[in-house]
């Protein structure tokens, strides 16, 4: 195979096929290499096939916030042409909320939304007002960040300095403390952190209005036929237009020419030459396996220590022998609560004790439960349960211990289903339990992370690549672009306007 | 008023430094900037000079300190505000 190319992509992950693909439309002349070590493009945007059980399950929840009229991932699909070979499902509800006692839906569009926790809540129906108020100033300015950055968006600059001020140290937790005195509804607010790996104890809450304000009122859609066929219609594009994604190839360093300028990679199919390399993964991975030692990079990785992964997950798929809305799962996406009201994530550090870590994940933390089914029916019976969890409690991988491990996770994760939907008892044919190991084996993604990078208070780690010592060398991934199919496709668009420069 | 005194009044805005520390020669890494940090500054000067400062002469190390800052704005607000 030819060996030079205009530019390198490590990872054929979601990030690098939305790079790609906007590239070759942008500059149709440019020869672009995406080589990825797993057999299938995607990333963590694809799918795993059972044909035992007649199953087909989709790794993420392929739920693609933006897809409205004014949304950021609606306007770069329509640009290359795409919205029309996708095949979309809109979903009239945000989620089902399940709690002990009592069970109510939520709607997808934002007033609806309000007017529903407005009914469930009417004690909170002023603090409710101004939260809504904040999102749509706050949460609207976040979001049209990079086109705020490309001069496209009219920002009012006092509303930006007080948010950078006063909302960008405070984490959701503290934010909708300081705010609603209902933990049910606070615990309702954070559900959504589940979309990008976060606790409301983790998340900054700047951030968090701006993924709420995405995902409530920029308009959802579920991609049929999974996620992988958004990634393979990236793929071809790439292809199309006389680049090559080279699957089944692991690249094991980045060569650079007198370490100050890259010119290609070292990979199991030998090397392949380029003078500009864009990382997709994860960049701990990245700085600790395929760079040589160079003093530069020294300054990278201490950058980097502050760069907080985001949680990782448990997940639970399985099979149904009925519809699963005929066994009480009528919604396409459901979270349920726990009892507890106060329960607390052990911390990062803290896995000594398994128990303690293994009740806080798999039973008091939010599940959210996907009903496939709904989306499509022609993809089966299928649905999948995610809980947030953390890779510190769990043994590696081909021990006995994590055997014994992943099969509690199951019980533990069946049984909360089993309480949540009784309906489903004796229903269930086929189960399969991914842990945080399970990612960090298919995508390298440190911690097992399969988001990307946390978006706390924190944010200094998120500018690790700035001024990076070897020239050529771009990073691009969720790590730099926030958790999302959005984010990746927004922050790939903005490193393609750069392209020329 | 000039470039280098409306920046540094921004930057005493954004971070708890003193204002004798605010020389040209100080370095973005010393002044600890956060990723919105820089989306500010890059608005505040586009706003304020029509100058736009892409998110790359930050990444790449173009801009490395206050006093490229200063230079690559005066050298184009000329070319900004004849447009
Ligand atoms: C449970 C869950 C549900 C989610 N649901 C949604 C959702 O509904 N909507 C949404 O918008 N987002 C969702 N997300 C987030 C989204 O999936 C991620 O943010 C996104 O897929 C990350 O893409 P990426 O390209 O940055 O990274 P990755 O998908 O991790 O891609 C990195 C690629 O690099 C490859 N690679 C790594 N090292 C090497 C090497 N040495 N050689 C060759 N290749 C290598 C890997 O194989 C991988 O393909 C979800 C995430 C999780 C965990």
């Amino acid at each position: 195979m030819e060996r030079h190319w205009d530019a390198i992509c490590v990872g054929a992950g979601i990030t690098s096929l939305a790079f790609g693909a906007q590239l070759v439309h942008r500059y149709p002349n440019v020869r672009l290499l995406v080589i990825d070590k797993h057999t299938v493009p995607g990333g963590y945007a694809t799918m795993f096939r059972r044909p035992k059980a007649d199953a087909i399950f989709d790794c993420s929840l392929h739920k693609l916030s933006g897809m409205g009229e004014r949304g950021n991932l609606f306007r770069i699909l329509s640009d290359l042409g795409l919205t029309k070979e996708l095949d979309l499902h809109r979903s009239e509800e945000y989620f089902e909320a399940n709690f002990h006692d009592r069970v109510f839906k939520l709607s997808n569009s934002i007033e609806q939304f309000q007017v529903d926790l407005l009914r469930e809540f009417p004690a909170q129906s002023q603090a409710l007002k101004e939260f809504f108020e904040e999102l749509a100033v706050h949460g609207r300015n976040g979001y049209y960040q990079f086109q705020m950055m490309q001069g496209n968006y009219e920002v009012d600059f006092a509303e930006l300095r007080f948010a950078h001020r006063h909302l960008k140290n405070l984490t959701v937790e503290d934010a909708l403390r300081q705010r609603f005195n209902d933990p049910d509804l606070r615990r309702i607010i954070a559900a959504t952190g589940i979309y990008v790996g976060g606790f409301s104890s983790d998340l900054g809450y700047l951030y968090f209005l701006h993924v709420l304000y995405a995902t409530l009122t920029q308009g959802n859609a579920y991609v049929k036929g999974s996620s992988q066929r958004l990634s393979d219609l990236l793929a071809q594009r790439i292809e199309n237009a006389g680049g090559k994604v080279l699957l089944g190839t692991n690249v094991h360093r980045v060569i650079s020419d007198n370490q100050d300028s890259v010119n290609g990679v070292v990979t199991s199919k030998g090397n392949f030459y380029a003078n500009r390399v864009y990382i997709n993964a994860s960049p701990h991975y990245a700085m600790s396996q395929l760079f040589d030692e160079h003093p530069g990079l020294t300054l990278v990785r201490m950058k980097l220590a502050k760069l907080q992964p985001s949680r990782s997950t448990t997940t639970l798929y399985l099979t149904t022998d009925l519809p699963p809305e005929q066994l009480g799962v009528e919604s396409a996406e459901s979270m349920i609560f726990s009892e507890n009201l106060d329960w607390e994530p052990p911390s990062q550090s803290d896995d000594s004790c398994e128990m303690l870590a293994e009740q806080a994940f798999w039973n008091e933390s939010t599940m959210e439960l996907t009903n496939y089914h709904l989306l499509d029916p022609s993809g089966g019976s299928i649905l999948c349960a995610n809980v947030l969890d953390d890779i510190g409690h769990w043994p590696h991988r081909k021990s006995e211990l994590y055997k014994e491990k992943k099969h509690r996770a199951q019980l533990a994760l069946l049984e909360r289903l089993y309480q949540a939907k009784p309906q489903l008892c004796g229903h269930v044919k086929y189960v399969e339990l991914s842990s945080p190991r399970t990612y960090e084996r298919f995508t390298n993604n440190t911690d097992g992370a399969g988001y990307g990078a946390m978006v706390g208070t924190d944010l200094s780690g998120h500018i690790f690549h700035h001024g990076f010592p070897i020239s050529g060398v771009h990073f691009l991934s969720a790590w730099v672009a926030g958790p999302s199919y959005e984010a990746a496709f927004g922050y790939a668009e903005m490193k393609v306007n750069q392209w020329a420069a | 008023m000039n470039v280098e005194k409306f920046l540094c009044d921004a930057i005493l805005e954004l971070k708890d430094i003193d204002e004798s520390e605010l020389v040209p020669s100080l370095s973005f890494e010393e002044l600890a900037l956060d990723s919105l940090d820089y989306v500010e500054i890059q608005l505040l000067i586009q706003k304020r000079f029509k100058v736009a400062i892409g998110p790359e002469l930050f990444s790449t190390g173009k801009l490395k300190n206050l006093g490229d800052l200063y230079r690559h704005i005066e050298a184009n607000q000329e070319q900004a505000l004849a447009a």
